[in-house]
């Protein structure tokens, strides 16, 4: 058993690639909400117009199918239970 | 010389995404909110807190620079493996050291190399007798302490952990310096002692790191033995900061290879379910985070 410890256990960069993918499909619809108000606290001007404008329209979707919920029911409890001064 | 990653090479997908994701939950969450909650405050107005409530502060700080420290290695050794390159490891479980030279072969393992190997083996390492190891040593832990910055507290800091490592060489040549004593092994209690000892050792040097000037540190360790807070309404004892320091404590478990079966586990998913799973665990850490993130606190060394 102790020798499958230093056995390295990779998987084929292709799979990487598809793993990382799906993660960031999967972070983007789940948070893209808490992403488009982020992009609205920041200062005015081209670098916040441009990421207003590219949050704004995956924010719709993301919330149009409600991934967006289950996020903010984590933050309205145990998030803000943990964060409240 | 290192081999360029290739794309035959396998990638080390679960112990990246591991080493990732533990370390943005160590950062985001834990680290973050001890500084916010109980190490900055304190270390701001030590005069108006209880010893207890200064006592937790401290082990908050330990807690919170192992957590923010190590994720940052932690992260950067995740990404790195997603890319094909393999970096050794930084921290190894510090707070379960035994000694204070266990603690440096765990803490900041590429820092502690790299004085081993370019001024404590220059300087002649313990090659040149025994009063010029313990000259060495001293010489080695001041100038680590003066490279995290032109400080006194870090000149103390490093003058400290010279001497310290110093005081317990000379006690170990005196109790078991021998050959047959190295075999033997020390008993559990022992070691626990050791553990404990040695945790609370650090614990007081960071209350020389952390401190800034030599007036907060007189406050803190002044404070420690002040029983009652002059605002009796701020007490931190309680439930969340407990268990917040307690779950970052435990995150020691996660260093090293402790967690290899999970690794393997991991690697053998479905690319898309690890990916997946990847993203929900990233949204619960961000849910519990607070709004905005500390930068890490070594970004200033």
């Amino acid at each position: 058993m102790e020798a499958n410890k230093d056995k390295k256990q990779g998987v084929p960069l292709t799979h990487a690639w598809t793993a990382l993918l799906v993660f960031y499909v999967v972070a983007l619809a789940l948070n893209a909400a808490a992403l488009h108000r982020n992009n609205e606290r920041l200062p005015y001007g081209p670098v916040r117009s441009f990421w207003v404008a590219v949050s704004a329209p995956i924010s719709a979707v993301s919330q149009a199918l409600h991934a967006d919920r289950p996020r903010a029911v984590l933050e309205k409890t145990v998030g803000a239970s943990l964060n409240k001064n | 010389m290192e081999r360029m990653p290739s794309r035959e090479m396998p990638i080390e997908v679960g112990r990246a995404t591991f080493l990732i994701l533990s370390g943005l939950f160590k950062k985001i969450v834990v680290a973050n909110w001890l500084a916010t909650h109980l190490a900055d405050p304190v270390f701001s107005w030590p005069e108006i807190y209880s010893g207890p409530d200064i006592l937790l502060a401290v082990y908050a700080y330990a807690v919170q620079i192992y957590c923010d420290f190590s994720a940052y290695s932690d992260i950067a050794i995740g990404t790195g493996l997603l890319m094909g390159f393999n970096f050794p490891l930084n921290f190894n479980a510090p707070y379960f050291a035994s000694s204070l030279q266990d603690f440096w072969r765990r803490w900041h393992i590429s820092l502690s190399t790299w004085l081993r190997d370019y001024l404590y083996i220059p300087l002649g390492g313990s090659r040149r007798g025994t009063k010029r190891t313990y000259v060495n040593l001293l010489v080695t832990f001041l100038l680590g302490g003066l490279w995290h910055g032109a400080a006194w507290t870090f000149v103390l800091w490093g003058a400290f952990h010279g001497a310290y490592l110093t005081v317990e060489r000379i006690v170990r040549g005196w109790w078991g310096g021998g050959a047959s004593a190295k075999s033997a092994p020390a008993s559990p209690w022992r070691v626990w002692l050791g553990r404990i000892g040695i945790f609370h050792v650090v614990c007081f040097s960071w209350i020389l790191f952390r401190g800034g000037n030599l007036d907060t540190v007189t406050a803190m360790l002044q404070g420690l033995w002040n029983w009652r807070s002059v605002v009796p309404t701020v007490a931190f004892w309680n439930a969340w900061p407990l268990a917040v320091v307690l779950v970052g404590f435990a995150m020691q478990f996660f260093d090293g290879d402790r967690l290899w079966r999970v690794w393997h586990r991991l690697a053998a998913w479905p690319s898309w379910v690890l990916g997946a799973t990847a993203a929900v665990v990233l949204t619960i850490i961000l849910a519990l985070g607070p709004e905005g993130v500390a930068p890490f606190i070594y970004f200033q060394f």
